[in-house]
């Protein structure tokens, strides 16, 4: 367009040579420019393992999710990958380069478009492993790259770009998938228009923006989200991340997507499941790998021993035990894992995963169903700042987010102390508690969000899930209203059970 | 050749301009949507707005008429004659400045109406001063509005019972409501486009603005200050409903507000 | 022209006549580098004015690509900046592009080359001064604009460069850890504005010291020429109104840097800092920034106005029409200038009276400046015209200015400025002042006094196809902007596309980035023919365009000290085919009056 453009403008007009050389250099530049390709990023740890588990792990996760500009993904995980599945209705191994299928109904032209058959994975994967046995090459590899070449939608027959291997897992009844990443394509589009300045393009939340910001944006490759619905061990489920991209988080620079079509919106979650599941699937292998076999380990054996043919013993044998591990191990712990990280979010999306109250919410200035004899307010304000919940120790007395472990020194999963004092988040970023009284609730400010904060936890934080542990239903309720009454405490005084009769419990006057 | 650049003075590019600028309705590049305001307050800024750009292009016309038949007249001079020596004339300058000066002072007054209508308290139409539905709350990068309960007013100190929105303000259409608009970071701008409303948002102090949605509909609402690397994200939409449907709205935004999730 | 004029020119004097009476043996340091020379400071600014003009079109470019395919590849610079991102343009760095885009033309281009680089060369030489009164501070006004430079160019690398933008409202600029762009960057972008400030404070009481002072004998007030005039308003406004903006950014680094909070009100929260404590007014900063910025606006206009009387007086070989209410209305433009400040603040939030008040002065500041439109058409009419590029230049100066002002009545009226406020409207407003009016005042300026400045001329063919692609780039990339206001699309937005209702002008917006690509190489003709004709350009006479000012009554170009001899002035500038003086059509200001012994009066 722009060549066109430089040379209708520009090569015709007479004029004094040396300028128009010049100018038509300079536009040359400008059309051709470099193109620069993104790519997903490695985590530091996969950077950790020795060459060859590095090498392995990483052509595992290419092999999985591809890259932002090709991104694929097992057919296990529950994402929504906007394929057109079809139906294999008769197969002749004779006539290799066709299938027939079973009628579809598509707007979709299916030339030239991406085919992949949906195996059942653990079949798929004892094929392979049966190939690696025997030293053969794998089938199921050499269906890579199969595109339909011609499509004929009378007889509904499928002619593709190449041979199908002998497979007898090619039958009438295997479904199929045409195009099947196709909304993944989409997703990263959207991503990368909206997201990723931030989030980064491996959606480990370091994008360029990243740096100006307090909080961090999120870092997806833990699988971690904050705010959700699920239980306290569960994932996050599609709903909560939608809600989030919806509501934005209030208090940070998430800002509301709310005018994104629905249709954006899904297929943004979409990417950003795909991305976290890719995030979990590297760092599941990194601790199945780097458990026994990453450059430390090694250091560790080597360490003390001086002998250069001690060494290169104790190398040789390392280097062995790997090899065998990795060939006869790691296939196996590589697509188990991701089976069961898949299972893991199948199971956030199911309705039983939702965390909800048992009990209606209390009114505020009624009697505590925990404790009859003290409105719920005043018995949340006992619970906030008692034993049991100890709200107070990081909150601060008044709800300030001043408690006293923000002054403290905090250990470190891995053992140590941190550097400075106060809270830190699973990404080791500082964290402040929230301070309640600013009437900011970053997950959402119905009663029910802030219930199941109380409930589940925040999670990747030290904010812990009190549900079904520490404080029952009712006084969970009652430390909500609590909770939610606070930023109004100076223009209204306590709520007080109007009876005079209420006994008051020791520890009210105490704290009064 | 050399003579005949008055062409392109005269002819060619304000011609040109003069074109592009008929063209553009039919484009879709003049006012957003259907190029009429869905305001009451915007009927009559766009009415303002094409009365100067009448006066205008009349200006324009006149002056670059003007501009190309001296141009033409002053390079097809015979290379024999001189040019007219003249320092000027008294007449000419009292004429040139004393009708625009009148026009210009006419323009000026004419506008102070509207003017003092949309942003003078004591002008505002009665239903605006009472009518305050909403706090409007920018901040990087979004809109946050904050409603009183039905059936009680706003207060500048957020109550118990506020509902809260993000990226939507809903108001009744065919009434002049109210919004209070403030920040709580950087300064940002309130800007209705197919309204014809802007105000920005001041650190440190609440504004009133108002205005009428002629119709009941969707509008959309950008921020117009630079605020911010994110300043191009925080688009939201207003939408006006009518004004039955608007009390149901804020009864059932109040339900699902105080929600519990309690299922029995 | 230029062959007649090889043959009817002044004596055949060309530059080297200088060598005989003048023996210059300064060190080449204090002659061409820290000289105190007028001329060469004059050029010196205008080389670094130059430069730095491609450095905020490379600025200007970057934003159009943007606008015209957003969050695609940028040319040349994604691999440097955007590696992270696959070479996607990240929002931040798009905010610090059109603050420094504004920044680099408003400060170290426009301001310096009209005042520094024109006001320093043509000053002493249009009044018949040796040098400037003051030539040591004249030296330091200019070595005080590379400080600025240095300080602007270091803010682009701390974290984001300043992105406040070129008006850097706080809070935005003023909270230290707000936003992306507020760090230490945003403290060194205004040490270059204190810079740029001190630069121009030294320049301006220069000229006006001299112009008061040093005017040679016979020169009244009533007999300057318009270029004079001009320079000496914008001076005074310079003097006046730029304290104000050095102190407001000096408020605003203390602001910043030792928390005053001047602009700060108490209990805002940015990015999750501590909160403020408060006690200031963000309006205030508006205030004071625009009380001098908006006279700074007719800083950047008003010596172009003025060289733009003289170049079309002398093209038309005719006298000024009108020459005293010329004088009279720059005189009110700079008046009024100083009481419509307020027009950048109709919807701030300010006291909607106030808005009133600015809404008349400013509607009324357009009468002044209809009027130099006028006359500018008075001087052409009947005049005898030849169309080289000076008075190409110079018609679409006022071609352009014509639709800058009107497009500014719009703006004027605070109701129509209620929708059209920071929206494209304004950007296509103020580029037709600032590079239509402005820039091509500058273009027919340099073609005009560069025989003066370098004893040589430049390619009138090179000059006239820079003007038309120019022009044609001008209006393809500006014109279009009033639709985009106009539709509603709001300025400093880094991808407009994201908001339904602006999706459609996308195509509209590449047009326009087509359109900027082709002006941007343009000015490539420029510098060519600015540094080719150093050394391919044919050797100037001393009055090249039989000028009658004073300036080229000196050799070209002049030596130290400019005159052969002491000029004396017997009329006005703008004598040209005077009746009274029949064997030549125009009559120098210094040439004795030989068959009348009573100079004939000039206005």
């Amino acid at each position: 367009m722009l060549n066109r453009f430089v040379a209708q403008n520009f090569l015709s007009a007479p004029a004094n040579a040396s300028p128009w050389l010049l100018l038509v250099c300079l536009l040359a530049g400008l059309a051709g420019c470099e193109q620069v390709q993104s790519d997903f990023v490695f985590n530091e740890k996969t950077q950790e393992l020795l060459p060859e588990a590095e090498v392995k792990v990483k052509n595992t996760l290419v092999s999985s999710f591809g890259s932002p500009a090709q991104p694929t993904i097992p057919a296990f995980f529950p994402v929504d990958r906007g394929q057109i599945t079809l139906e294999i209705a008769d197969f002749d191994p004779e006539k290799p380069t066709e299938l027939l299928i079973e009628p579809v109904e598509t707007d979709v032209d299916l030339v030239g478009k991406k085919l992949q058959f949906l195996f059942d994975p653990e079949d798929q994967f004892d094929v392979t492993m049966e190939a690696i046995e025997e030293e053969l090459p794998d089938p199921i590899a050499e269906l890579d790259g199969i595109t339909i070449a011609a499509y004929d939608a009378e007889s509904g027959k499928l002619t593709l770009s190449k041979a199908l291997p002998d497979l007898e897992l090619i039958e009438p009844g295997l479904e199929l998938a045409a195009n099947p990443n196709y909304k993944l394509h989409q997703g990263q589009f959207l991503y990368e228009q909206h997201c990723q300045h931030c989030h980064g393009v491996s959606g480990s939340g370091d994008g360029p923006t990243a740096r100006y910001m307090e909080p961090k944006p999120r870092d997806y490759r833990k699988g971690i989200f904050k705010f959700t619905s699920t239980g306290s061990r569960d994932h996050v489920s599609t709903a909560d991340l939608k809600h989030i991209i919806v509501e934005g988080i209030p208090g940070t620079y998430m800002p509301s997507f709310k005018l994104l079509s629905d249709e954006s919106l899904d297929l943004i979650v979409n990417y950003v499941k795909f991305l976290a599941m890719r995030g979990e699937t590297e760092g599941m292998l990194n601790v199945e790998v780097g458990l026994d076999f990453n450059k430390k380990v090694l250091a560790d054996e080597l360490e003390g021993v001086t002998d250069p043919k001690e060494i290169e013993e104790i190398t040789t044998e390392f280097k062995e035990d790997m090899n065998e591990f990795l060939e006869v191990d790691y296939p196996e712990i590589a697509f188990f894992g991701q089976l069961d990280l898949a299972d893991a979010w199948i199971e956030a999306d199911n309705e039983d995963a939702i965390v909800y109250a048992s009990v209606p919410q209390t009114d505020p200035y009624g009697p505590s169903a925990a404790d009859p004899s003290l409105t719920s307010i005043e018995n949340g304000r006992i619970l906030y700042l008692g034993k049991d919940a100890q709200c107070a120790s990081c909150h601060g007395d008044g709800g300030k987010g001043d408690g006293f472990q923000t002054r403290q020194l905090q250990k470190r999963r891995e053992g140590g102390d941190f550097t400075v004092p106060g809270l830190h988040d699973d990404w080791y970023n500082p964290l402040k508690p929230r301070d309640l009284t600013s009437d900011i609730y970053r997950g959402g400010r119905r009663p029910i969000d802030v219930f199941r904060r109380i409930y589940v936890g925040i999670k990747g934080t030290p904010m812990p899930a009190f549900g079904g542990k520490s404080l029952t239903d009712q006084q969970i309720w009652d430390v909500v209203n609590y909770v939610m009454y606070l930023p109004h405490e100076d223009t209204m005084p306590i709520p007080k059970l109007p009876k005079a009769e209420a006994s008051e419990s020791p520890a009210v006057s105490s704290i009064e | 050749m050399k003579r005949l650049w008055w062409i392109f003075f005269l002819m060619i590019w304000p011609v040109l301009a003069l074109v592009v600028c008929a063209m553009t309705p039919g484009l879709k590049w003049g006012f957003p949507g259907d190029g009429l305001s869905d305001s009451t307050i915007g009927v009559e800024i766009d009415h303002l707005f094409y009365v100067i750009l009448i006066i205008c292009t009349v200006v324009f016309i006149g002056t670059q008429v003007a501009m190309g038949y001296v141009l033409w007249t002053a390079s097809s001079r015979p290379a024999d004659r001189r040019a007219w020596y003249s320092h000027g004339n008294h007449k000419l300058e009292m004429i040139w400045t004393v009708i625009p000066g009148i026009i210009l002072l006419f323009l000026a007054l004419y506008q102070t109406r509207t003017w003092a209508e949309f942003r003078m308290n004591s002008a505002y139409p009665e239903a605006a001063k009472t009518n305050i539905i909403a706090e409007v709350n920018a901040r990087q990068f979004e809109w946050r509005m904050r409603y009183p309960a039905p059936g009680k007013t706003l207060e500048r100190k957020p109550q118990i019972d506020d509902m809260y929105q993000v990226n939507e303000l809903h108001v009744p259409a065919g009434t002049p409501v109210t919004i209070q608009l403030r920040t709580q970071d950087v300064q940002h701008s309130f800007f209705l486009p197919t309204m014809r409303i802007k105000q920005d948002a001041v650190p440190g102090m609440i504004i009133p603005v108002w205005f009428e949605a002629k119709e009941p509909g969707e509008y959309p609402l950008v921020c117009a200050e630079l605020c911010g690397w994110g300043h191009y994200k925080m688009g939201a939409i207003v939408i006006a409903h009518p004004p039955a449907e608007y009390e149901a709205y804020m009864k059932s935004l109040h339900e699902e507000q105080f929600e519990d999730g309690y299922i029995e | 022209m230029t062959s007649e004029v090889q043959t009817t020119g002044e004596h055949g004097d060309t530059g080297d006549s200088h060598c005989h009476h003048h023996v210059d043996n300064r060190w080449w340091i204090s002659k061409y580098v820290f000289s105190t020379d007028h001329k060469v400071i004059g050029i010196q600014f205008l080389f670094s004015t130059l430069f730095l003009m491609l450095v905020g079109g490379a600025f200007a470019l970057a934003i159009r690509w943007q606008l015209a395919f957003p969050n695609t590849q940028m040319p040349f610079v994604n691999t440097t900046f955007f590696a992270e991102t696959g070479g996607q343009i990240t929002p931040e760095f798009y905010t610090m592009l059109f603050t420094m885009h504004g920044t680099v033309m408003i400060f170290l281009v426009i301001i310096p080359i009209l005042a520094g680089a024109f006001g320093n060369f043509l000053i002493p030489l249009m009044i018949g001064a040796p040098d400037m009164a003051f030539p040591k501070l004249n030296m330091m006004s200019y070595w005080f604009m590379w400080p600025a430079a240095f300080c602007f160019g270091l803010s682009l690398f701390y974290e984001g460069g300043p992105a406040a933008g070129w008006t850097s409202y706080p809070i935005l600029a003023a909270i230290y850890d707000a936003a992306p762009g507020s760090g230490f960057a945003q403290t060194l972008w205004l040490m270059g504005i204190t810079f740029v400030g001190v630069s121009s404070m030294m320049g301006s009481i220069n000229y006006m010291t001299t112009i008061i002072n040093m005017r040679a004998p016979g020169m009244t007030f009533f007999r300057m020429p318009l270029t004079i005039w001009a320079m000496f308003i914008t001076a005074i406004l310079q003097a006046f109104a730029l304290p104000v903006l050095t102190a407001a950014g000096l408020m605003l680094i203390a602001d910043r840097e030792f928390g005053t909070c001047f602009f700060v009100p108490a209990g805002i929260v940015v990015n999750n800092a501590e909160s403020t404590v408060g006690g200031g007014q963000p309006l205030l900063w508006q205030h004071l920034f625009w009380f001098y910025s908006h006279p700074a606006v007719y800083i950047m206009l008003l010596p172009a106005m003025g060289m733009i009387s003289d170049m079309l007086s002398c093209m038309c070989r005719k006298p000024v029409f009108g020459y005293r209410p010329m004088v009279y209305s720059m005189s009110a433009i700079a008046g009024l200038g100083f009481i419509v400040w307020g027009h950048h603040m109709f919807i701030s939030g300010m006291n909607p009276a106030l808005g009133m008040t600015f809404m008349v002065a400013t509607i009324m500041i357009a009468l002044p400046s209809a009027i130099k439109v006028f006359n500018w058409i008075g001087t052409i009419w009947g005049g005898h015209i030849e169309f080289n590029t000076v008075t190409l230049n110079a018609v679409a100066f006022v071609s352009m200015f014509i639709v800058g002002g009107l497009s500014g009545i719009f703006m004027a009226a605070v109701p129509v400025d209620i929708y059209i406020h920071d929206t494209y409207f304004i950007v296509a407003h103020f580029h037709y002042i600032l590079f239509g009016a402005t820039l091509f005042g500058i273009f027919a300026a340099i073609q005009f006094w560069y025989p003066k400045m370098f004893g040589r001329m430049m390619s009138e063919r090179l000059g006239k196809l820079h003007f038309v692609l120019t022009f044609i780039g001008m209006n393809g990339t500006f014109f279009p902007m009033h639709m985009l206001g106009i539709a509603g699309m709001p300025r400093r937005y880094a991808n407009p596309y994201l908001h339904e209702y602006l999706e459609h002008l996308l195509p509209l917006n590449q047009f326009m980035t087509y359109s900027a690509i082709l002006m941007g190489a343009a000015q490539f003709l420029l510098l060519i023919n600015v540094f080719g004709s150093l050394i391919w350009g044919k050797k100037a006479p001393k009055n090249p365009w039989n000028a009658n000012g004073l300036e080229w009554q000196a050799p070209s170009p002049p030596p130290h000290g400019n005159f052969e001899t002491q000029p004396l002035v017997y009329r006005g500038p703008y004598e040209y085919s005077s009746p009274d003086h029949l064997d030549k059509d125009y009559w120098p200001q210094t040439e004795r009056e030989v068959y009348d012994p009573t100079p004939t009066s000039t206005v």
